[in-house]
């Protein structure tokens, strides 16, 4: 049994410093667990305080049935991989695997069955008398991630090892991180403040925000059923866009107006506007840049929901385009539409929001007003 | 060092003396290799001596007199001051030099100066190329394999005899500045935390005589301005990194730095008010961290 429990977890620099905030959730066994957020959220140090590497200021640490608080990091059965490598460099990929091994006096025969056993798993048999420095970052990641699989620990913690990588390697790595999590079948907890790595590599996500755990779910969940404007708006990309406005009742329907632009709420969200008093009060709309549309079906069909905007800078990507808006509200607004649309710069043009995917945020808390708790991932 | 017994001494030295030694010189030499065998090792002198040059403030005592020339004193150097908070989860300070030879491959001299405090010397070469990513490593390798959470600062390059003990005060006031206002950073370079220790060395009298509104900025500023405010610090006073590292639109950026122009008064998009918020915020940290405010020592 290998899950984890962080129960209503703290971490205190000082007094008044509070880098982690009640940090409380059950990681699953054979879980793949990713917290991001940005720099300063708690993340890091959330993942130190599991490894052992930094106190626990108040709250408990369960790893299995083990409340390990007060266990040293290398009775706590896990193993470490950080952004930096961490390889001997005047050893050879062998000799880095078998180091940690050597030092806890195993023998010989088993340390060079696990070293063979990890570098197979991991592909890198060929590069087992190289250097470090005769390697490429991708070969170097592989072998720090070699030295740790050697340990057989039962739980991985992953620094953002690929931080270091430039982006087309990263895109590589990830993926192979996700295929070795499936074939080592271990409880994965990984550290990242890049969003994409996380939706595409996580089972469950826990989104942070000033040492607080904003959210934590599935990818879909998310991505379509934010608790809040932080969470919608770090999670994607191009980010979700808020437009500010009030909520009004006009002829029995419920209007969002803000600048140059009026849309009317389908029933159903409508009716949770009300029950909820928000009519009459300012609100954040959100909706995501693929939620705007250009085509002419779609733009006939949505006539309660049409903005007229500016095209200011038009970025083609071939398969689709991002588009830079202005005249709604007073920031740029981003759709992303097909590629083969044709839409150039300073045009002036109609599109219409699909209002069955917009987001509601209230204004004072920024808490998202359609969250589903019941929310079922697809 | 192992114990030579008089008798056999005085054999192995018999060939090479011109006649028999006086019941004074026996005596002598008797008492020179007493003391000789009593002495500490040449490691522990250094040690000893260190302690004392940088506990004491002012203290100017003699480089003790090694039994063999002691591989730093005479040469260009970088230290490395590693500390932990609990020395009873890492591995010792065998296993620590185990793998610092391990990893640089070179002669190199570890002291314990504590019980949570070591200190290592290197030749100055072996840093040349990629010191900081080679720290960085250190760093992991240590936290993966000696089992402990560290914290480290590093010197530049200096020469050993003549500033080792200046070196060691730096570096721990550099561990402390570092620990106190980037507590989520493990190892600190020297030279980097010059405007901290600075704040630090004055009084909290002299602290409240910034100019500005640290009160202002402890009442009314929230957590998250606070954070923008050090993020944009931090990057330069770039706009896009900052936005980047907040995971922010940089329209909010905008709309923060002119709130908080509005609020303070302070343009942060300006040198001199960024340099003044600087200080401010660095005099807040310290008013939020009275307990650990004090380095340990600020005697240079």
């Amino acid at each position: 049994m290998s899950g984890l429990r962080l129960n209503h977890i703290y971490k205190k620099y000082g007094e008044n410093n509070i880098a982690v905030k009640d940090f409380h959730l059950d990681i699953e066994e054979k879980e793949f667990l990713v917290l991001v957020g940005p720099s300063g959220c708690g993340k890091s140090t959330t993942l130190r305080m599991i490894a052992g590497l930094e106190d626990i200021s108040e709250g408990e640490l369960w790893i299995g049935d083990r409340l390990v608080n007060d266990i040293p990091p290398k009775d706590r059965d896990i193993a470490m991989v950080f952004q930096s490598y961490a390889l001997y460099p005047h050893m050879n990929v062998y000799e880095n695997m078998a180091f940690g091994l050597k030092l806890r006096k195993f023998p010989k025969a088993e340390i060079d069955e696990r070293v063979k056993e990890a570098a197979r798993i991991l592909d890198i048999e060929h590069l087992l008398d190289r250097k470090p420095k005769a390697l490429s970052g991708g070969q170097r990641q592989r072998v720090a991630l070699g030295r740790a699989i050697v340990r057989n620990a039962k739980v991985f913690l992953m620094d953002e090892p690929l931080s270091n990588l430039d982006a087309k390697l990263r895109v590589q790595m990830r993926a192979e991180i996700s295929k070795l999590h499936k074939k080592l079948e271990t409880t994965v907890i990984y550290v990242t403040h890049d969003q994409t790595e996380a939706m595409t590599m996580g089972d469950r996500i826990v989104v942070m925000k000033l040492g607080e755990v904003q959210q934590a779910d599935t990818p879909d969940a998310l991505y379509n059923n934010p608790i809040n404007m932080f969470v919608a708006g770090f999670i994607g990309s191009p980010a979700m866009n808020f437009i500010e406005g009030s909520l009004s009742e006009k002829a029995g329907e419920v209007v969002f107006s803000a600048q140059n632009m009026e849309l009317v709420i389908p029933a159903e969200r409508a009716q949770v506007l009300k029950s909820k008093g928000y009519i009459g009060k300012q609100v954040s709309l959100g909706i995501r840049p693929e939620d705007i549309h250009d085509e002419p079906a779609f733009i006939e069909a949505s006539p309660k929901s049409l903005v007229k905007v500016v095209v200011e800078v038009a970025e083609n990507l071939g398969s689709e385009m991002y588009l830079y808006l202005e005249g709604i509200g007073d920031q740029t607004i981003i759709a992303r539409v097909s590629g083969r649309s044709g839409i150039k710069e300073n045009e002036t043009i109609q599109l219409a929001l699909d209002m069955n995917k917009i987001h509601m945020f209230d204004k004072e808390t920024e808490s998202s007003i359609f969250f589903n708790e019941n929310y079922v991932s697809k | 060092m192992k114990k030579l017994a008089y008798e056999q001494l005085i054999q192995q030295l018999q060939p090479f003396l011109k006649s028999e030694l006086s019941a004074v010189e026996k005596q002598q030499l008797d008492r020179m290799l007493m003391q000789w065998n009593d002495h500490p090792s040449d490691t522990e002198s250094l040690k000893n001596w260190l302690q004392a040059m940088t506990r004491t403030p002012h203290a100017n005592l003699p480089l003790p007199i090694f039994k063999a020339p002691l591989f730093p004193l005479g040469e260009n150097v970088v230290a490395v001051l590693f500390s932990v908070q609990d020395s009873s989860r890492t591995e010792g300070t065998q296993q620590l030099e185990v793998l610092l030879r391990a990893y640089f491959a070179c002669e190199l001299l570890v002291l314990e100066l504590s019980q949570n405090e070591w200190l290592l010397l290197l030749p100055a070469p072996t840093m040349y190329s990629d010191g900081k990513g080679m720290i960085a490593g250190l760093h992991s390798i240590l936290e993966s394999e000696w089992l402990g959470g560290v914290r480290m600062s590093v010197s530049e390059t200096f020469f050993a005899a003549e500033r080792l003990p200046d070196m060691v005060n730096r570096l721990r006031q550099t561990l402390h500045a570092g620990a106190l206002f980037a507590p989520q950073v493990f190892v600190y370079f020297a030279g980097e935390y010059e405007l901290e220790l600075w704040v630090m060395q004055l009084s909290e009298e002299q602290r409240n005589r910034l100019p500005g509104f640290v009160e202002w900025l402890q009442m009314e500023a929230d957590a998250e301005m606070v954070l923008t405010l050090q993020q944009f610090l931090a990057h330069g006073c770039s706009m896009s990194e900052t936005a980047k590292a907040l995971h922010i639109h940089r329209n909010t950026l905008v709309y923060r730095l002119d709130k908080f122009k509005q609020d303070s008064g302070f343009d942060v998009r300006t040198f001199e008010h960024a340099m003044h918020v600087k200080l401010l915020l660095i005099a807040l940290k310290l008013r939020q961290h009275r307990q650990l405010a004090q380095p340990p020592n600020l005697q240079r």
